[in-house]
């Protein structure tokens, strides 16, 4: 299997993952943004169209996925990956503290811009599950998953 | 480095609008207090002026040919009423006509016991003045001496034999058998009417000591004990004095009048 197959696989594996934590969500209590990781890892390849896109998208399935209204996650992770794009240089990816925290911070600031939308139309209010536990367990999914030297390999993070 | 300027724009453009198309989906799905959601809401408010000025275009002109098909409905109306009033100001006319007959047949008939409308059937060619038949006899109540007079109420004449059962003879007064008493309006001036088988009667008798003019009308007096008083003869044509006496010749108005149809009426 190529390295471009492998990432594509993953990148399935990772979209089937998003849809099934969705789909148990309530049963699993378990909230991990798998498809963050897809955009961390397109806007960390430096192509600011394929970033946009791939936020936009991935931002727009969140939105179906979690708040029925398209365009808030939309706008949020588009907001993050301009922000990613603009500091991804200064990221140092081969130590794993630095990648969950920078995952962690991100996605957490991306949650907080969806959760300030969600509360200014639905008064939904601000979730610790949205800004805290969700950006931790997705960083520790993400050291988990870049700690494997096949997916290091396959991802380019040496 | 312009190079690195131009392209740093054109990121941040790109991101800009992408930020831009997500608020548009945003402000798409939020619903507020009149059910619709903030763009069609900001949509309304964009093309509400156009709206309001297309609206309005649209009532000026529709009212103008609102008001154009009214006026011209309306002259068309104006123009059947006026026609329709015409027709009923002419019914109208008949009917005061007709009305005014009734009345007097209504009077005549308080008047007398008896009234009988009768037909004229012939009258005698050599004789026009002198008398006809008319369609009622004895069958109808027709009896000798019954005084005959016009629709006007103007005398006419009397019946006289042969009277038989469904037709009988009105002598008129203008025949020169019989007379009417009868006397000037005027001034009283009263003698015994005659006829002379032509269109006009004159006075016998009458004292020349009152003047009499053309014009004056005739009426009956009552004394022949056939005609009763105050019927309207007619009026004077001609006078003509002569020693004592004056000879005036009068025109009964029945001459000048229709007398397809006449009164019976029973002076009992």
């Amino acid at each position: 299997m190529t390295k471009r197959q492998f990432r594509f696989s993953l990148a399935l594996f990772l979209v089937l993952m998003q849809i099934l934590i969705n789909l148990y969500l309530n049963e699993l209590n378990i909230n991990i943004d798998f498809l963050f990781l897809i955009l961390i890892y397109v806007s960390s390849k430096g192509n600011f169209m394929k970033s946009m896109m791939a936020a936009t998208l991935i931002g727009w399935m969140t939105d179906l996925f979690n708040s029925q209204i398209i365009g808030i996650f939309g706008f949020s992770r588009v907001l993050i990956a301009y922000i990613i794009f603009e500091i991804i240089v200064f990221i140092d990816f081969k130590r794993l503290s630095f990648t969950f925290l920078f995952i962690f911070l991100s996605l957490s600031l991306s949650n907080l811009v969806a959760s300030l939308f969600l509360l200014f139309i639905n008064d939904y209010g601000l979730t610790v599950g949205m800004i805290i536990y969700q950006p931790l367990l997705t960083g520790m999914f993400a050291v988990i998953l870049v700690s494997s030297d096949r997916i290091k390999e396959a991802i380019n993070v040496y | 480095m312009e190079r690195e300027t131009i392209r740093s724009q054109k990121k941040l453009t790109v991101f800009l609008l992408i930020l831009f198309i997500n608020l548009i989906l945003i402000s798409n799905s939020v619903v507020l207090n009149n059910n619709r959601s903030i763009l069609q809401n900001t949509l309304h408010l964009a093309a509400y002026p156009f709206q309001a000025a297309f609206m309005k275009g649209s009532d000026f002109i529709a009212g103008k040919l609102r008001s154009y098909v009214f006026l011209k409905n309306t002259y068309k109306n104006f123009m059947g009423l006026k026609k329709k009033q015409s027709v009923l100001k002419y019914e109208n006319y008949l009917l005061k006509k007709a009305l005014n007959d009734l009345d007097f047949s209504e009077k005549v008939k308080k008047k007398f016991k008896q009234v009988l409308i009768v037909d004229i059937i012939s009258i005698d060619s050599g004789f026009p003045y002198s008398g006809a038949m008319i369609n009622k006899g004895y069958f109808s109540g027709i009896k000798r001496d019954m005084v005959v007079v016009n629709i006007e109420n103007e005398l006419v004449g009397k019946i006289v034999e042969p009277i038989s059962m469904f037709s009988s003879k009105v002598r008129f007064i203008t025949n020169p058998i019989g007379g009417v008493g009868a006397y000037i309006e005027k001034n009283k001036l009263e003698g015994l009417l005659r006829g002379h088988n032509t269109h006009s009667c004159s006075f016998n008798y009458l004292m020349e000591n009152k003047p009499v003019g053309t014009g004056d009308i005739v009426i009956t007096s009552g004394t022949d004990r056939i005609y009763p008083p105050y019927l309207k003869i007619g009026e004077v044509i001609r006078t003509e004095k002569k020693v004592l006496i004056q000879n005036v010749v009068v025109k009964p108005y029945f001459i000048s009048r229709s007398i397809k149809k006449l009164i019976v009426i029973n002076n009992d």
